[in-house]
């Protein structure tokens, strides 16, 4: 953050320096009138969602442990982390969709379509493990592939493409795995199960994605693409974006990373069943919007996604460490969004109110 | 003399960042065209919306029939405002428009269809419009959607009608018609206020005008008693020279360059254009002329790779080149600034720098394909210094500048790719006079510097100004090719309208 305002302040300078280089009198003129007044650091701080999620993680943090001990344990951090590692892994591709201003709805069915492929080749066909996750992993990145080209190409509607998808996909793992496929062996559990610095795999697995794909769309040229589509397609085209193919990438990616999230809760939990990832998309949309991404594209980031994701956990986290009946956590994560979006869109106006008032005077 | 139906005095308004109007007196009196001009950001848009009620003022007093009211009653007073965006719902017919948000009920209070069309019908007779009422708006042109917008503005029976640039789409004839049209209104005792860019219009069908600079009033004159140069003083402030008087020296003889750009039987996949040749030189500004809807656009977008075509050549420096998208052509070095500048050439929720580097994100970024921000603030800073954009910061999101400085953002974003060739398509809509020259100046110095460039206007005098060639284009095919020197406006006026003078 620090460094951001450094530069932002660099940035001024410069812009300063140039227009007191014009001696021309009816620029300046204008140059008053437009100009907009100083804001505070704390404004421009409570304007950024990722700050406001850090500060409510961080009241969570300190207030909890006066009504339960086991809160701010190691082993709840562990449970937390592991809990929401797939959450998380799949959000990573929901987060890429939102910016571009758009959504796949069938990451929850994909996730349980690579998880049981995997299972099903390994126990019933005896495929190595290797070559099961490659072919679960294949089989996500079709889906996605078919979910890219369907959107991009024929032109059907994201949601209504994607909603099908999901349909047919659940469908399918359902007539595949019946009522699941257990015992699996355990080389590929390990995957899941094994601990490495206290850490189960799926949580590093979850931080190494994050990281990966934090820095990639913060700084990569192919995924800064993503920005201008969901700014405005339109222009992206004119601009020379090829449009459709970084579309159909992403969801090809969305539907790869919700395979890896398959593949890595069926090896945590040893079997593959065919509900897994039931309503996953609706938790991962939640997730991102809450850590800055609008449906209307163009905004976000992967650590505010993280956040989000980390944020909801938590939540679900707490109400279970305050005995709160499992009936209310949805009721209370609805709230928590409306909440959130509603005190971005307060925050702005005071902003802008503020600004003007200035003026006023 | 009649009493005034609005009197506005003293209105101030402020919005974040600006203060919009500032101490402003205005009135209007039933019968009379009041016009109101002002650059971009003068205030014309805030003065319409309080008269509208959409918003209160912050100060000011506000008399309605010689009665002072409070700003609340504003909001019921019936006026309509028809604005310069389409408003229109095509999906709907043109009487499911007229009668948008009011329609009429029978017994049953339900929408009576039959009261309907035949009250629509009898508004389209009073105006000498003849299309039927049931026909889709999609199949209107731009011109009959506007007299649409403002047929439903005149079944409210409104004392005030405000219409925000009409004639921006239009065409001349469709102009006229709407002028007709306005003048038959006055009779009824509507107070009109019309906002234009277009001065020369004003001085046609208005009464008096009214001119913002800055928020603030520079004064009301009667019509009769100011001339072009003194309203252009008063809107442009103490830099008086017009746009017109700075053409001729501009135009000199550059020495022409070899051909760059040549295009060669031209067809539309849709059949948009028609066998089209043309060519471009280096340091040539090649203008084309024509009517909305004559297919020039498209030509451009064509060019481009944005639109499809039939069949066609395009030789660039004698070279055949085949482009089959913009990043093609982008990469042979031929550019296209949209007209459309809102919705289809700015990313206007995003900061000017990342709109300035847009098309560029290879030149910012390494070998692996990672972004220098530096790179991009170095980038954005150099175009910002040498197009002059208004900006506080290169963070700035665009949306919130002016529109010339949209306008000069958008050319920055394209020329600073260094193109061979630029086609630019109506560079200065909807901008005021001063960014407008400015836009002149700098598609002037880019021609110099050795880039063939193609400017496609409905805007006559603007092509009569500033290039050097001009191809009229009517109905999708070339009619003439004039010397900028020797043609006269009313020549190629003829020549878009398909009315050739040289036959």
């Amino acid at each position: 953050m620090a460094k951001r305002a450094i530069e932002n302040e660099k940035s001024a300078n410069i812009t300063n320096k140039m227009i007191s280089d014009q001696p021309d009198l009816s620029s300046q003129k204008t140059i008053n009138i437009f100009s907009i007044p100083e804001e505070s650091v704390l404004t421009r701080l409570l304007t950024r969602r990722e700050v406001i999620l850090i500060i409510c993680i961080g009241v969570i943090i300190v207030f909890v442990p006066f009504f339960n001990k086991n809160f701010l344990t190691f082993s709840n951090l562990k449970i937390l982390l592991l809990s929401n590692s797939t959450v998380a892994v799949m959000a990573i591709g929901i987060g890429m969709l939102l910016i571009m201003g758009e959504i796949d709805l069938s990451i929850g069915s994909n996730m349980a379509l690579s998880g049981t492929l995997a299972a099903i080749f390994m126990q019933t066909y005896g495929y190595s493990v290797p070559v099961s996750i490659i072919l679960g992993l294949m089989a996500t990145l079709f889906v996605g592939f078919a979910n890219g080209l369907l959107i991009v190409k024929v032109g059907i509607n994201f949601l209504i493409t994607t909603l099908a998808i999901m349909g047919i996909i659940r469908g399918t793992v359902i007539i595949l795995a019946e009522g699941g496929v257990a015992f699996l062996p355990s080389s590929f559990n390990s995957i899941g199960q094994k601990f490495l610095l206290g850490f189960q795999m799926p949580v590093w697995f979850m931080f190494f994605l994050i990281i990966f794909f934090g820095f990639m769309v913060a700084k990569h040229r192919f995924f800064r693409q993503l920005y201008f589509i969901g700014g405005n397609i339109k222009a992206a085209r004119l601009v020379g974006i090829s449009t459709d193919t970084t579309r159909i990438i992403i969801y090809v990616l969305s539907g790869f990373l919700a395979g890896l999230a398959g593949i890595l809760n069926t090896a945590r939990f040893g079997s593959a069943f065919p509900t897994a990832g039931i309503g996953a998309e609706m938790s991962c949309i939640s997730a991102a919007v809450l850590g800055g991404c609008s449906l209307s594209g163009g905004q976000g980031n992967m650590f505010g996604v993280f956040l989000g994701v980390i944020f909801i956990g938590l939540l679900s986290n707490v109400l279970v460490m305050l005995n709160v009946s499992t009936y209310w956590h949805q009721i209370i994560n609805g709230i928590v969004l409306i909440a959130a979006i509603t005190f971005d869109i307060v925050m702005q106006r005071i902003r802008k109110e503020k600004q003007r008032k200035l003026l006023l005077q | 003399m009649k009493d005034t139906i609005l009197e506005m005095k003293n209105i101030t308004k402020a919005f974040p960042g600006v203060l919009a109007l500032d101490s402003v007196n205005f009135s209007i009196f039933p019968g009379e065209i009041h016009a109101l001009v002002g650059k971009n950001g003068a205030g014309k848009s805030t003065l319409i919306s309080i008269i509208s009620g959409v918003y209160g003022p912050d100060k000011g007093e506000i008399f309605l029939d010689g009665r002072k009211v409070g700003y609340s009653q504003l909001h019921a007073f019936p006026v309509s405002t028809v604005y310069q965006e389409n408003t229109v719902f095509t999906n709907l017919s043109v009487a499911d428009n007229v009668f948008a948000g009011d329609e009429p009920a029978n017994h049953f209070s339900l929408v009576s269809s039959q009261k309907k069309i035949g009250e629509t019908k009898k508004l389209l007779d009073i105006f000498q419009l003849d299309f039927n009422p049931l026909i889709l708006v999609t199949q209107l042109s731009p011109a009959e959607r506007k007299l649409v917008e403002i047929l439903r503005a005149l079944k409210k029976k409104s004392r005030i009608m405000i219409l925000d640039e009409p004639t921006a789409t239009l065409t001349i004839t469709e102009t006229k018609k709407l002028f007709q049209l306005l003048k038959n209104l006055k009779k009824s005792d509507i107070g009109i206020i019309y906002i234009s860019h277009r001065l020369e219009e004003i001085f046609e069908i208005a009464d008096r005008v009214s001119v913002l600079r800055d928020g603030k009033l520079q004064g009301t004159e009667d019509i009769k008693h100011i001339n072009m140069q003194r309203l252009v003083a008063m809107m442009v402030g103490e830099k008086t020279e017009l746009v017109e008087e700075k053409k001729k020296e501009s135009v000199q003889l550059e020495p022409i360059g070899e051909i760059c750009l040549e295009v060669k039987k031209f067809t539309h996949y849709y059949r948009k254009f028609k066998k089209i040749n043309l060519m471009v030189r280096k340091n040539e500004i090649l203008g084309i002329a024509g009517l909305i809807g004559s297919g020039k656009t498209e030509l451009a977008k064509a060019i481009f790779g944005q639109e499809k075509i039939e069949e066609g050549e395009i030789f660039l420096q004698g070279r055949k080149i085949t482009i089959h998208s913009p990043t093609d052509a982008i990469a042979q070095g031929i550019v296209y600034i949209t007209e459309n500048r809102k919705e289809e050439g700015l990313f206007l929720d995003m900061t000017v720098k990342n709109n300035i580097i847009s098309p560029d994100l290879n030149s910012v970024s390494g070998n692996m394909g990672f972004i220098y921000d530096q790179k991009i603030d170095q980038i954005a800073t150099g175009v910002i210094n040498q197009f002059d954009i208004k900006v506080f910061h290169l963070e700035q999101i665009t949306n919130t500048l002016s529109g010339g400085n949209q306008q000069k953002v958008l050319l920055g974003l394209w020329l600073h790719l260094k193109p061979k060739v630029l086609l630019v398509d109506e560079p200065t809509v909807g901008i005021d006079v001063e960014s407008k020259s400015e836009v002149y100046k700098i598609l002037r110095k880019i021609a110099d510097s050795g880039v063939a460039v193609i400017m496609i206007s409905s805007e006559i005098k603007e092509l009569l100004n500033n290039s050097d060639r001009i191809i009229t284009i009517y109905k999708g095919s070339i009619v003439e090719e004039f010397n900028t020197s020797q043609v006269s406006e009313n020549e190629l006026l003829a020549s878009i309208s398909g009315i050739s003078s040289r036959e």
